[in-house]
């Protein structure tokens, strides 16, 4: 009977880990020939023509800032080289107790401006004062305002940004120069029904970066960044791209995502009480766009770049991905009404479940499956070798899904030009399966578990080893 | 299940393999076949910028051999679409003496959707005009970056006769993006603004709203008694926009009193917002009383921009926002009048240390 059972569930979980890796060879798969028709598309963009077009919509670019002395000022200016015809940055600095906005008021000579920030978004942050540069006419906004976290802080920065169209981004991340171009060209596209688009977000780690600027794109010197950057290329810029195909996208990067602003003041702003505020806000576009019966789509840009970096320690990771796994179950909890609900078209009756099944309860699946193989091997219940095979198949079969997910990356972006970083790439995607995968499978377990206690929020700090920069000639490196 | 699980991970290991060899096959190629073009572009070129000033190079360039000119062609064809006046016909002559033009036309009827983008590209650029017909039964194409391509190319054509079908491309079933027409119908110059100023009656929204906003960089000021009843009546919010934005960018002198019409509160906010930072871009006084009332008004972004507006209005403009600042319409409509004079002041200042900067 036990034999039976313990079979019974060792098929089971092989049959659960089968269906995802092959949802993730069809998103794959779509993905690739998403890639192909935009690599038709790419020699005859006209960059220009959207440069100098009528219809191109103004961007307010929001970057929340929290103790980023370090860099500020080069990313600020980086912002502000951006190539695009009409835009402001507006920075909100959510009450740094390091000289944050100190460097900014002696690099861009800021002002102190009354100026009156409208009561829109109730949950914004509690403002102190605006600043504009007093000499240079710069489009550049700085909100000083009380502690209260990044959500309240791109609240601020929505009631206070002037344009049509609204640029989330996190103060560290690094644009490509064209990417508020290529992000906001669906809107152009599509001007009646585009309400949000999202940019890939890639791993900044390892590579070089000049005067805010990234210069040399190469692969993380180091395995934890590494096995990150496999996984962003796998899940977020090919996963996205299949869903963004079906109008089924759930997530928007808080890293680099563009949006209509009236839509986004219309659901309320961003959601302070949620761990995954980015995400939780397509989905609230996503419910009240549907609620509404208005003809809309929510789309991912695979081309447009953020460079961002990603944490090179254990601990840092863990907090990360228990954060993220909880904002996704605080996110199905606060909506679970769409969940299999037709109304909702591909998000409820797909997306929703998909996320639910295959991404909420997999660390849970994962730590059943071992619990099971154990139990099944001391009992005498399965043998070593069906164990065995069990587990090369699961694994196998999620390192071959990478190393598609590499073809399709060299195929059709080809950003990484070194040997060395396809040879780190591959032994990436071979380690991601030998105790990363198990290690976040227990972190994200915490995560549901901690959404479902409802215990205290706590975001954690991610401490930044800063970018390789160039040695200057003679000279150490700063 | 031990059968079944060796052949699955063999078939995984070979796939594996399988791709691992595609991805450094590819690696090594692409760099080798970049490299090489590179190399001989580099050779080349200077050739090509020498073409620009001393057409006695062309039968030099006539004769390369097929390697050379497929190296050297992007830069010719990236050139000829910077240049204009005398410096285009050297690089239109060499683009014939080489076929180009001739295997474009060809290309225009190919099976392969990348060999008529290409060709409706390489058409545009050499402005061949008896290509039109051909180019305009493209807008129809099943693949959207052909139909791109040659909704550009009618613009690039500059010839009036590419207007209707440029606009049909936003109301078929297989349309165009609204910005790639909107543009090419700016370049085809005064001549199309009769199709277009009829497009501001087509029953089809988003005809409506480009070809507002395109008469509206025209200054086409036929158009405004049909622009202003499309802000009053069209049934589409982003219609109205459209048009409340040619209006301003027209500038004739009764939009200012077309526009306060819209700034009460029986409009919707959207264009009660827009008309008032309208306003302030048409820079008539007349509209100065209304907008310091709407200092007071609701939401937010109307008191924002009717204050800004306010400045753009010279001296009655700033005497308004001074007494609303003083309280004359309450603490609500002053903090917006006091936030606009203190930009007021910061302008200025700017001003006077870019003039410093100059002197």
């Amino acid at each position: 009977m036990i034999l039976n059972a313990v079979e019974v569930a060792g098929l089971a979980a092989a049959c659960y880990f089968l269906l995802i890796n092959c949802s993730y060879l069809v998103f794959l798969s779509v993905a690739a020939v998403e890639f192909a028709r935009e690599g038709r598309h790419k020699p005859f963009l006209a960059v220009d023509e959207l440069y100098a077009g009528p219809l191109t919509n103004a961007v307010s670019v929001l970057m929340p800032a929290y103790n980023e002395e370090a860099g500020i000022v080069e990313a600020v200016r980086a912002m502000l080289a951006l190539r695009y015809p009409v835009f402001e940055v507006v920075v909100i600095d959510d009450g740094s107790t390091d000289e944050t906005f100190a460097q900014l008021e002696a690099e861009f000579q800021l002002v102190s401006l009354p100026a009156v920030v409208s009561d829109e978004l109730p949950r914004r942050g509690v403002v102190r004062s605006v600043h504009v540069p007093a000499v240079r006419a710069i489009p550049l906004v700085v909100v000083r305002q009380e502690n209260g976290g990044k959500t309240r802080a791109l609240n601020t920065g929505l009631c206070l940004a002037r344009h049509p169209l609204v640029c989330m981004v996190d103060a560290d991340s690094i644009l490509d120069p064209d990417a508020l171009m290529s992000v906001a060209r669906p809107f152009l596209d599509d001007p009646f029904r585009v309400v949000a688009a999202g940019g890939a977000v890639r791993v900044a780690n390892g590579c070089r970066v000049v005067a805010g600027r990234l210069v040399d794109v190469r692969m993380p010197r180091r395995l934890l960044p590494a096995i990150q950057a496999v996984e962003y290329l796998r899940v977020f810029l090919l996963g996205r791209t299949a869903w963004s195909r079906f109008n089924g996208l759930l997530v928007i990067s808080g890293a680099f995502g563009l949006f209509r602003r009236d839509v986004v003041m219309a659901v309320g702003g961003l959601d302070p009480d949620c761990m995954s505020e980015d995400a939780e806000l397509v989905v609230r576009i996503h419910r009240r766009m549907r609620d509404e019966g208005q003809d809309y789509r929510i789309v991912f840009v695979a081309e447009p770049v953020s460079w961002t970096e990603v944490p090179d320690t254990a601990l840092v990771l863990g907090r990360q991905r228990k954060r993220w796994n909880r904002g996704l179950a605080e996110i199905l909890l606060k909506h679970r009404r769409m969940i299999g609900n037709p109304k909702y078209g591909v998000v409820g009756l797909f997306t929703l479940p998909y996320h639910m099944l295959f991404e909420l309860i997999t660390p849970l699946a994962e730590f059943v499956a071992a619990l099971v193989l154990v139990f099944g091997l001391t009992t005498g219940a399965i043998t070593l070798s069906f164990a065995v095979s069990l587990s090369a198949t699961a694994y196998g079969f999620a390192f071959l899904i990478s190393v598609f997910a590499l073809t399709v990356e060299e195929y059709s972006f080809r950003r990484y030009h070194r040997w060395a970083d396809l040879g780190m790439a591959l032994l990436a995607a071979l380690a991601e399966n030998i105790g990363y995968r198990q290690r976040t499978a227990r972190w994200r377990m915490w995560g549901v578990w901690a959404a479902l206690r409802r215990s205290e929020r706590l975001w954690g700090v991610m401490p930044r080893r800063g970018f390789d920069v160039p040695t200057p000639p003679g000279g150490k490196r700063p | 299940m031990n059968s079944v699980g060796s052949a699955v991970m063999l078939a995984g290991a070979v796939s594996s393999l399988v791709l691992g060899v595609l991805i450094t096959a590819h690696h090594l190629t692409s760099a080798r076949r970049r490299s090489r073009r590179e190399r001989e572009a580099q050779r080349l070129r200077p050739l090509v910028f020498r073409l620009l000033s001393d057409p006695g190079v062309l039968p030099e360039l006539v004769a390369l051999d097929r390697r050379a000119w497929a190296a050297v062609e992007p830069t010719v064809i990236s050139l000829l679409g910077n240049v204009s006046g005398a410096a285009r016909e050297p690089l239109v002559d060499l683009l014939t003496h080489r076929g180009v033009l001739d295997s474009a036309r060809r290309g225009l009827r190919a099976r392969r959707a990348r060999v008529r983008v290409e060709a409706v590209h390489v058409v545009g650029l050499l402005r061949s005009r008896e290509d039109l017909p051909r180019v305009v039964s493209l807008m129809r194409d099943s693949r959207p970056e052909v139909r791109v391509a040659a909704a550009r190319t009618l613009g690039g054509l500059a010839d009036a006769r590419g207007a209707r079908p440029l606009l049909g491309g936003l109301s078929c079933s297989r349309p165009v993006p609204p910005h790639v027409v909107a543009h090419s119908l700016l370049a085809l110059g005064t001549a199309a603004h009769p199709v277009i100023v009829d497009a501001l009656r087509h029953p089809h929204a988003t005809v409506r709203a480009v070809a507002a906003e395109v008469l509206g960089f025209g200054g086409v000021v036929a158009a405004f008694p049909l622009l202003v009843r499309l802000l009053r009546e069209d049934a589409e919010l982003p219609v109205r926009l459209a048009a409340l934005r040619a209006l301003a960018r027209t500038g004739t002198p009764a939009t200012a009193a077309v526009l306060i019409g819209f700034v009460g509160r029986g409009s919707p906010d959207e264009l009660r917002i827009a008309a008032a930072e309208a306003l302030g871009a048409l820079g008539d006084p007349a509209a100065a009383d209304t907008l310091g009332f709407l200092l007071a008004e609701e939401p937010h972004r109307l008191a924002h921009n009717a204050s800004r507006s306010l400045l753009r209005l010279g001296d009655h403009g700033r005497d308004i926002l001074a007494r609303v600042a003083g309280g004359s319409l309450g603490p609500a409509a002053a903090v917006h009048a006091i936030e606009a004079l203190a930009w007021n002041q910061i302008t200025h200042e700017r001003l006077a240390a870019a003039a410093r900067g100059h002197t």
